[in-house]
């Protein structure tokens, strides 16, 4: 017996030391990557942005990969590393990943991206009714944000509840959470779990033609003014490693994509082209909130 | 600790069990327990129903999520009981059982979310954020199992100098059982464990779990969950200690590669960049002058997160710990009755095959509905799982006791009173006690409950890509926890031996 | 003089043990403690093995056997921290040559040759204790000390094993309760009585009348 077990800790020795050496391989083949960040029913984000994927490689002639993440973080980590080399970002996430990356740039943001606006919703138990000003009734109720890096989840609807009262959503909300996606948030607050939630508009309305809120038990109370928000972000050192003039094809592609089941799955009706500069407002707004160092 | 001088064992165990329900109860003053009115039962309807009609569109998917879930824990534990069993060889010295309460201390989650830093979503993230805090836990209670081997061979005193061939021959021989139960116990763990990481982006059964919970999916979530505890229950049949070499070839073999990969200038950029805060990063500054910039930094980053952080792992963690208390002592008679029919008896092991294996998470994120955002639902999730694992380990110590009672007796409440709750009920306060460690570190993954556990900020920190404060809190909660261990350590030595089979007394 | 006693008492959780004991033991005497059990024969043993403890074979009453090993290894033991580490770990995947050889020579003295490569919990309590004592000739130390070496022996078995103990040490000190065996085979018999000693005379000078007091 003892030299059964002498002899299988040696043999477990030695098939873990080889464990090391499987790490991750290179692909040698030319290829471009791009991810999205998790914002909205996770489940469907494969069946979404493959097609987009599709789209773009029969467009550049370079095979195009789509791979999803779990979180922002890892979107923008995945960028940062040059995991992938375009990426479909909220506005803090572009700006933050940017910020990372020099010389990457925004290239081109969804029509609806320039007047991006956040909608506050509340369970009907709150008898709290749709306004035009900021509803002051919120205040002491519970709140859920977004994800913790979502622009319209998180940075602007904390931008206007702190401008509105100068304390910080903990100071104000009897609790505060993180649902971590907007179509989260929308079921959190509809069961009642939280009283009040901010959420991306155009997830809401999606939802709704969807037929998934029933308006009786949740509605919108509030919309922020407007703001700027999603874009395709890009790294630099396309035009390098694929060819000149790559990193401009990519954004005329993108530009021209008018198939309305493509522009379905962002949901946009079209793109538009974009700069960094566009994003100065959201990136001074997360400075101010302390999201993102100067 | 005057409570604890009088006499008798019992009596120190019982104001033992009195003091911690009293500090939970006090916890519960000062911490928001409120129970946030809400109209969950529609939502939880449609849960209920998708939970137990469970579906898959995909069950190749299904298939091969549960292969990597157990592809990681094995490698992630084999690797830990090789590196735990060295460290357990040098646990007697101060500065092994710091680091490796250190190490312990932090979740396995954020483990990965650190080695995805270096490794991006790799099977090595996986592999690794499990062995580190598996391997210190290995270190301390293989230790813990060495202090009690019942024949020391004083006989032969020169043997002392030669430690490796003690080990070898009197040490190992006499303990190898314990570990190697042990060790099949951390394997359950580990495939938790791994299923957990899937939370965070690795391939494993978490991933879609976590997706399933989150869209409503509750069907696929119900299959999701019912192949795990399927998974689960049947490691005991298949897992043998002589079959890991040929399992660990396999899992190797069909590692899953990685899409994401990391040059290893980003490593270096990590350690030398982003881990360290902006104001000492500017070149021009002396190295006294970065240090007072860094301890500036780190004094205000722990007024404003750091102690309120501390705070609510604390109240959560000891409400919990007096939650799992009260629920055990509920569960052990119940289980113990039920034990001796067969249809109550299989009933009762899928209850506590459930609650020990469905994450804390998934059970925090349906008792949210249910109660509203507050600590409640994290210290009710936090009490089940606890509760679950707690009761199944002393449930094996009871099958394994010999009474001597008819057989028809054994179901009784008397007998329970007098002749099990007696034996087990010191291992079950060392249990607890050990656990009481667990329960810290899991409380940090309930952050997401907005309750603002250490957890909380850390999540947070990486979410922002914070990595300097994201390292900072990290130690801050490493050192928390072996702040905790010690003091538990200390109480624990107010007890004589009887009260103190799972740990060491150094 | 090899052991020395003088006015040595000693208590366990506050209950005398030894009360006032004084004893010298020469190199080369075979010595027999007797007496009723509980009256201190192993903490007497135990004391006077501290005094010389390199150079002792001890063979203590509970065998501190190892059940994870087989017999051979329990043997191969008692030489343990004689070996090197690389050694003793290699001997547990093969045998070493030359300590097989040593310990089949003492495991056929002692009846148990076919015995070496089961383990421990298969052999019979007579086994084990026969075990015990070729762990502690392995040693081959010049002093044997043994308590109750031949217990749980049949008496011819126990005589052979006795025989074989004091053929290959110069020095004996073993308790036993067997009085026939005592006065057969040592030369010098010390009786133990509530902590103290009773008798300490030449076997020669005894009977078996003598000895059946100390049981009364």
């Amino acid at each position: 017996m003892s030299v059964k077990y002498i002899r299988s800790i040696l043999l477990i020795l030695i098939s873990i030391f080889s464990v090391m050496v499987n790490g991750a391989s290179k692909n040698s083949t030319k290829v471009l990557t791009f991810t999205a960040i998790p914002d909205q029913d996770q489940s469907q984000l494969r069946l979404r942005f493959q097609q987009v994927a599709d789209y773009l490689s029969a467009e550049l002639g370079v095979q195009v990969n789509y791979i999803a993440v779990k979180s922002y973080a890892a979107a923008i980590g995945a960028f940062r590393n040059n995991q992938v080399q375009l990426a479909w970002f909220g506005g803090l996430s572009g700006v933050r990943a940017r910020q990372l990356v020099p010389g990457s740039r925004a290239i081109a943001q969804g029509i609806e991206d320039r007047e991006f606006k956040s909608y506050f919703i509340a369970h009907h138990s709150t008898g709290l009714s749709r306004s035009d000003s900021f509803p002051q009734g919120i205040a002491g109720k519970t709140f859920t944000f977004g994800s913790k890096g979502s622009t319209s989840g998180r940075l602007m609807p904390e931008y206007y509840i702190r401008q509105q009262w100068q304390r910080s959503p903990q100071q104000l909300f009897s609790a505060v959470g993180f649902s971590g996606d907007h179509s989260l948030t929308i079921n959190q607050v509809q069961a009642g779990a939280y009283q009040v939630g901010a959420v991306n508009y155009q997830v809401w309305q999606s939802m709704l033609a969807a037929g998934k809120i029933d308006l009786s038990k949740v509605s919108v109370i509030w919309q922020t003014p407007q703001y700027t928000d999603y874009q395709w972000s890009i790294r630099a050192g396309l035009d390098s490693e694929y060819g000149a003039g790559f990193s401009d094809k990519i954004q005329s592609v993108l530009l021209q994509m008018s198939d309305p089941q493509l522009l379905k799955q962002f949901p946009r009706s079209g793109f538009i082209a974009a700069a960094n500069e566009d994003y100065q407002a959201i990136k001074e707004t997360a400075i101010a909130l302390d999201l993102l160092q100067p | 600790m005057a409570l604890f001088s009088g006499k008798s064992d019992g009596l120190k165990l019982r104001n033992f069990s009195l003091l911690l329900v009293v500090i939970g109860l006090l916890a519960s003053v000062f911490a928001d327990v409120k129970i946030h009115a809400s109209e969950p039962w529609a939502h939880l309807g449609t849960m209920l129903q998708g939970l137990f009609s469970p579906s898959t569109s995909d069950p190749q998917q299904l298939a091969i999520d549960l292969f990597y879930t157990l592809s990681f824990a094995l490698l992630g534990v084999s690797l830990a009981v090789v590196v735990g069993l060295l460290l357990s060889l040098l646990y007697r010295y101060p500065i092994v059982r710091f680091c490796c309460a250190f190490f312990r201390a932090i979740h396995e989650l954020f483990w990965a979310l650190l080695f995805m830093q270096l490794f991006g979503l790799s099977a090595s993230t996986a592999v690794l954020a499990i062995a580190i805090p598996y391997a210190c836990t290995f270190a301390r209670v293989y230790h813990d199992i060495y202090q009690h081997a019942p024949i020391k061979l004083a006989q032969l005193p020169e043997l002392a100098d030669s430690k490796f061939s003690h080990f070898l021959y009197v040490l190992l021989p006499q303990v190898w059982p314990q570990m190697r139960s042990y060790l099949r116990y951390r394997f359950e763990c580990g495939v938790r464990t791994s299923a957990v990481l899937g939370f965070v982006g690795l391939p494993t059964i978490g991933f879609h779990l976590e997706s399933a919970f989150k869209q409503g999916d509750y069907s696929y979530a119900g299959a999701l969950l019912l192949a795990f505890f399927l998974l689960i229950a049947s490691i005991k049949y298949w897992l043998k200690i002589y079959l890991l070499p040929l399992y660990i070839a396999i899992a190797l073999w069909f590692l899953p590669t990685s899409e994401f990969t990391n040059s290893s200038d980003n490593i270096w950029r990590f350690f030398s960049v982003d881990i360290w805060p902006a104001v000492i990063q500017s070149g021009e500054l002396s190295v006294l002058e970065k240090l007072s910039a860094y301890g500036q930094w780190l004094s205000s980053l722990i007024v404003q997160q750091g102690l309120p952080g501390i705070i609510s792992t604390l109240l959560l963690s000891l409400m919990a710990l007096a939650g799992t208390y009260l629920l055990c002592i509920i569960l052990a008679p119940l289980l113990s009755s039920m034990r001796h029919q067969w249809l109550a008896n299989g009933i009762g092991q899928c209850l506590l095959l459930v609650m020990r294996s469905t994450p804390e998470y998934i059970l925090a994120f349906v008792l949210l509905l249910l109660l509203g955002p507050s600590m409640l639902p994290a210290v009710i999730a936090l009490a089940i799982h606890n509760s679950g694992l707690i009761s199944y380990l002393l449930q094996r110590d009871i099958d394994g006791l010999q009474l001597d009672t008819q057989p028809t007796e054994r179901g009784s409440f008397g007998a329970f009173l007098y002749q099990i709750m007696p034996n087990i009920y010191p291992k079950f306060i060392s249990l607890l006690m050990y656990r009481a460690e667990i329960i810290l570190r899991e409380s940090a993954i309930l952050g997401v409950l907005g309750v603002t556990t250490l957890g909380f900020y850390i999540d947070s920190a990486f979410e922002d890509l914070r990595f300097d404060r994201a390292l900072a809190l990290l130690v801050i909660t490493a050192l928390l926890n072996v702040l905790v261990d010690q003091l538990s350590r200390k109480l624990q030595l107010c007890f004589n031996d009887q009260g103190i089979r799972v740990r060491s007394k150094d | 003089m090899l052991f020395e006693l003088r006015h040595c008492s000693f208590s366990y959780r506050s209950k005398l043990v030894l009360d006032d004991i004084c004893l010298q033991i020469n190199a080369g005497e075979t010595v027999a403690i007797v007496g009723q059990s509980g009256v201190g024969k192993s903490t007497l043993l135990n004391l006077l093995a501290s005094q010389h403890s390199a150079n002792i074979a001890y063979c203590t009453q509970d065998r501190q056997l190892i059940s994870g090993l087989n017999c051979y290894n329990n043997i191969y033991l008692g030489k343990l921290a004689q070996h090197s580490a690389i050694k003793n770990l290699l001997n547990l995947l093969r045998p070493n040559v030359q300590a097989m050889r040593e310990i089949k020579a003492i495991a056929e003295q002692l009846s148990i040759a076919d015995k070496l490569q089961a383990s421990i919990g298969k052999l019979s309590g007579g086994q084990q204790q026969r075990v015990a004592v070729a762990r502690s000739f392995y040693q081959q130390r010049p002093i044997f000390f043994g308590d109750e070496p031949v217990a749980n022996l049949d008496s011819v078995r126990a005589a052979e094993v006795l025989q074989a103990i004091l053929e290959r040490h110069q020095t004996h000190v073993i308790a036993l309760h067997d009085r026939d065996l005592a006065l057969r085979y040592f030369d010098r018999i010390i009786g133990l009585q509530q902590g103290k000693i009773v008798l300490d005379v030449a076997a020669a000078d005894l009977s078996q009348q003598d000895l059946q007091q100390l049981y009364l």
